[in-house]
């Protein structure tokens, strides 16, 4: 699904990026991307959403871009928007009829919890709520490829569980594939089924394993010893990059 | 919330009164300063000829005011576009913001000639830059990851700027349209200074008269229409803005 080969990326202004790096990634995958600020996560993100030019190398992603869906760290809805128009801006731009569009979005809002918002505009929906209405557009689509750029990091702990919980029962259902970079190894190895650590700016991948959690992921495995020594070589190797 | 709607009288009012018994008292000469009272009764004595001249300058501030918003919009449209058009064309627009109207009013008057169509021109002259200039401002200043949004779901040109870039600058060009309003009653008054007709004419002629009540009396209806031009504009605000007022949820 997607396959990059010595794909590489440098910014001259800060020296961050991403070091030549081959990875593979099929569908039905959560992988999750853990490291440092600058060193690429973000970038391979937008490499593989055709947001940003490979400095070299190249990247094949056998998904129509039409069944990609980003969702960015800020919600980044309109606005000028209800909640039920901003879930369905991606269906509308792509000439879908605003009823049909509408049909289609419905079952999206209600399991994400937003349906009686559906009127509402951003500015009177609690941060939460915001990233649920981006994650709503960004499933709309019912997309093949879901690219997360730490999604959850501007909400508290128990909107992030939540939220958390409710994509991965999301993920199991619908089996796309997800990328996700994060800041946080508990979060990012709870959800994800394989890590990829990357350390240095350009960054290198340290470490690139499945992570063998089952495909269930309740609370409580955040205290079980599996997960525990997990996150504890996850620990050490961006540790590591820091010294 | 009716008191703090009244709140902007209060110092009209104070200064009003005090002007009032400035004048009555002789601590101010009545033939420079006249008393409020004296600018009223002009106001209602010569109430035909007022109306007449307001009207044509609401007529030519209000024309003028539509070109600068329309054309401003458009223009800054353009200069949004590319930062190559920007580069090449902005300091011309500046060219608006930076004229002496006062100085080229007359050569209007030689292109125009001694009617409407050179007070327009002049309120459209001085009020035409703050509507480029912040329409500019607001276009160029999308929020990135909206517009990383609206690439990643391939919106065409159009789409952009319809659905995002323009809804999104509405608050920027909505404050160049205030603004604008203002600059265009005065632009109307200097051009009419020049032609000779509305309350910009009315001045002139009450100068040459040394009738300081009417002179007054026009200063005071000239500035009610800037206000009355901002206050129509700022009721769109609240229908443009609506998402912005409600409590969060």
């Amino acid at each position: 699904m997607i396959r990059a080969i010595q794909l590489a990326k440098r910014y001259a202004s800060t020296g961050g990026g991403l070091a030549p790096l081959d990875f593979e990634m099929e569908r039905g995958q959560w992988l999750t991307l853990l490291g440092p600020s600058g060193c690429g996560k973000s970038t391979l993100l937008k490499l593989v959403a055709g947001l940003e030019e490979a400095g070299s190398g190249r990247i094949e992603v056998k998904v129509p871009r039409s069944k990609i869906s980003f969702v960015f760290q800020e919600p980044a809805l309109l606005a000028w928007s209800t909640v039920e128009e901003n879930v369905i801006l991606p269906l509308r731009l792509r000439g879908m009829k605003r009823e049909n569009a509408i049909r289609k979005a419905i079952p999206w809002m209600d399991k994400l919890g937003i349906l009686p918002f559906k009127t509402s505009y951003p500015s009177q929906l609690s941060g939460g709520l915001k990233m649920r209405v981006s994650l709503a557009r960004a499933l709309v689509t019912d997309p093949e490829l879901l690219l997360l750029d730490e999604p959850f990091a501007a909400l508290d702990e128990p909107i992030r569980i939540e939220l958390g919980l409710e994509l991965r029962e999301l993920f199991v259902t619908m089996k796309p594939a997800i990328l996700m970079v994060t800041h946080s190894i508990t979060e990012g190895l709870w959800l994800g089924d394989r890590v990829m650590v990357f350390q240095g700016r350009p960054g290198q991948v340290v470490l690139d394993e499945p992570l063998g959690l089952g495909e269930s992921r309740p609370l409580s495995l955040r205290g079980d010893s599996r997960f525990l020594s997990r996150v504890e070589q996850c620990f050490a190797l961006l540790k590591e990059g820091r010294a | 919330m009716f008191f703090q709607r009244l709140a902007p009288l209060v110092p009209l009012l104070v200064l009003t009164l005090a002007g009032e018994g400035a004048s009555r008292s002789g601590w101010l000469p009545g033939y420079l300063f006249p008393s409020p009272s004296a600018v009223l009764q002009t106001l209602v004595e010569d109430a035909s000829m007022y109306r007449k001249a307001f009207f044509e300058t609401v007529l030519a501030a209000g024309v003028g005011l539509a070109f600068s918003m329309s054309l401003g919009l458009l223009a800054g449209l353009v200069l949004a576009a590319s930062v190559r058009i920007r580069r090449m064309f902005y300091p011309y627009a500046i060219f608006f913001q930076t004229v002496p109207i006062i100085a080229i009013a007359p050569l209007l008057v030689i292109w125009l000639g001694y009617g409407i169509p050179t007070v327009i021109a002049s309120a459209f002259i001085v009020s035409v830059f703050p509507v480029i200039a912040n329409s500019v401002q607001g276009l160029t200043g999308t929020d990135p990851v909206s517009l990383q949004l609206f690439r990643m779901l391939d919106a065409t040109p159009a789409q952009t700027l319809f659905r995002l870039r323009l809804p999104a600058a509405l608050p920027q060009i909505l404050g160049g349209f205030k603004i604008a309003a203002g600059l265009a009653v005065i632009g109307a008054i200097v051009g009419e200074f020049i032609s000779g007709s509305g309350l910009g004419g009315l001045v002139d002629a009450s100068r040459n008269q040394q009738r300081v009540d009417r002179v007054f009396a026009a200063v005071l209806l000239a500035a009610l229409l800037g206000i009355l031009f901002f206050y129509l504009l700022s009721m769109v605000h609240p229908i443009v803005f609506r998402h912005d007022k409600n409590p969060k949820a």
